[in-house]
């Protein structure tokens, strides 16, 4: 389903980032991106949902190699791929219930198509109450938690998620990991980008994808 | 904090997608886009009323011109009774000429005024062969052959002949085709100065509203939907404003029409906006271009920056 061979990125004329990273994850599968601060966690996941072009080498993702996929098919791509990131990117002109449905809005739907699924994802994670509040009114929490329901609300093929408990109490982030284990379970893919050792034991069948300097390790059962 | 189901679903609360547009509704740089463009059509608006007053001014003034004419009867070495004879006769010709409305005399004084300005106040004016002259009113549906009766006057009456000041009037179509030019060359100008202006302006805005067209494009928005985004949003700000200067100088000319100081600018004014029908007509089209041209550069700088942004989003590192 993604596929990476020898990856390497650099922004500018700087130093390498990523280099010759190569790894391979099937669908269905669950791993979990770990790695010192800086270490080129976030800048693989932006390879991954198609928010940077590598400097070298080649990425697959869902069977096309992104170099040569022309730019018009990359929304279809996109909209395959869930993003929660490391700083929400809610959008404050937004009401919760607009930034969650958003994927959705842009695909066309309408908003009674969608509504009823948005306000039962809203409810699920513990933001029923606040379908109309702006993303300035919420705390860190709550913007994580609309992040999240806003990656997954267009069901995609792939969840990547960046540091996506780093602001919720242990509580959350357990209820938070049962979310994607649960999604998961239900064939998508599930890549966490984290440094919450908790989470990482919480799921001991997920792989682990190390990044130092640079390099990228894999551990777990199901290594290729 | 609001709190329940959005609305559309029955609940009160914010509108689901307000407006159909999702990026944010006012911001500074737009603001500051809406700003300058107020400003520069406010400019273009001026610059085109104060062109069509000029030329409504010139055309008054040539068309006055063009309907007087001058008879002049040169002394001679006659005798003023001799030249008196002469000048009844030219008087006589010239009222029974057909497309003549009026003929007067100007006396000496009047003559000696005429030239003061050139030769002063000193004793030369009574020693100087002074022609006499005749003004001449030509009727302005039907106005008289002024060659012919130049040629007419020449044989009939020694030392006289009849000017048309075509001198003047050529140069006042020259001032009226300076004016003119000089007019497009301000409008070329605002219009180039605006183009670039509002192409700064529409990119600032539009690099302030990157995280939300960067959002959009990670969510899955295809460029086609930012792009329609972008330019429904400029849209309307580019003709609000465009409007807004328009209606800005529409109403400082309107204000003129009734308090200037000039009357020759009050009866101009008003003449440009509500008197002369093809004149306003003329005036309001080009307004109503003004607003369309800047409507249309807003639209076209907003989507070259949209383009340029979306083309950057996804960058080798």
């Amino acid at each position: 389903m993604i596929r990476f061979e020898n990856v390497g990125v650099r922004y500018g004329n700087g130093p390498e980032i990523l280099r010759d990273v190569s790894f391979e994850l099937e669908e269905g599968g669950f791993a979990f991106l770990t790695g010192p601060s800086g270490a080129g966690k976030t800048t693989l996941l932006r390879l991954m949902y198609l928010g940077l072009r590598p400097t070298r080498g080649l990425i697959h993702m869902f069977g096309e190699d992104i170099a040569t996929l022309p730019r018009r098919r990359f929304p279809d791509m996109r909209r395959r791929i869930g993003v929660v990131f490391q700083d929400f990117r809610l959008l404050d002109h937004l009401t919760t219930f607009e930034n969650v449905a958003l994927p959705l809005f842009v695909d066309g739907k309408r908003p009674s198509e969608y509504a009823d699924d948005v306000m039962e994802l809203l409810a699920w994670v513990g933001l029923g109450d606040h379908a109309n509040a702006y993303p300035p009114v919420l705390s860190g929490g709550e913007k994580q938690r609309a992040a999240i329901a806003r990656a997954i609300v267009g069901k995609p093929s792939v969840l990547l998620a960046d540091e996506p408990t780093g602001n919720v109490d242990p509580a959350l982030a357990r209820r938070l990991l049962r979310l994607f284990v649960e999604l998961n379970r239900l064939g998508t893919t599930v890549v966490i980008a984290t440094h919450d050792h908790q989470l990482l034991n919480a799921a001991p069948e997920a792989r682990i994808m190390t990044i130092r300097d640079g390099r990228l390790t894999m551990t777990g059962r199901s290594m290729p | 904090m609001n709190a329940g189901k959005p609305s559309g679903w029955g609940r009160a609360g914010p509108p689901v997608f307000a407006g159909r547009n999702i990026l944010p509704r006012a911001h500074a740089p737009l603001r500051t886009f809406m700003v300058a463009m107020t400003v520069m059509c406010f400019l273009a608006a001026m610059a085109a009323g104060g062109m069509f007053m000029t030329w409504q001014a010139i055309d008054n003034w040539k068309a006055g011109v063009v309907s007087e004419a001058t008879a002049q009867i040169l002394p001679l070495d006659d005798s003023p009774e001799e030249v008196r004879k002469r000048v009844d006769e030219v008087v006589r010709l010239l009222r029974g000429t057909e497309g003549i409305r009026s003929v007067r005399v100007l006396s000496m004084d009047e003559n000696r005024d005429l030239l003061k300005p050139w030769l002063g106040r000193a004793g030369l004016l009574d020693d100087l062969p002074i022609p006499r002259l005749v003004a001449i009113t030509l009727d302005r549906k039907k106005p008289a052959n002024i060659e012919a009766l130049d040629g007419l006057i020449r044989v009939k009456v020694r030392g006289a002949r009849v000017d048309a000041h075509g001198h003047w009037v050529l140069q006042l179509s020259d001032m009226a085709r300076t004016a003119g030019w000089l007019g497009v060359a301000i409008l070329a100008g605002i219009a180039i100065a605006a183009a670039i202006l509002v192409a700064w302006a529409a990119r600032a805005a539009l690099e302030s509203n990157r995280e939300t067209i960067e959002v959009l494009h990670l969510v899955g928005a295809r460029d086609r939907f930012i792009a329609r985004q972008v330019e429904k949003r400029f849209l309307r700000a580019g003709f609000v404003s465009a409007l807004a200067g328009v209606v800005v100088a529409f109403l400082i000319f309107a204000l003129l029409a009734f308090i200037a100081p000039s009357e020759g600018i009050r009866e101009g004014a008003w003449n440009m906006l509500f008197g002369d029908r093809q004149l306003a007509l003329r005036t309001y089209a080009t307004w109503a271009i003004v607003v369309i041209v800047a409507t249309m550069i807003s639209l076209a700088s907003a989507r070259t920056a949209v383009i340029r942004i979306l083309q950057n989003m996804f960058r080798q590192g």
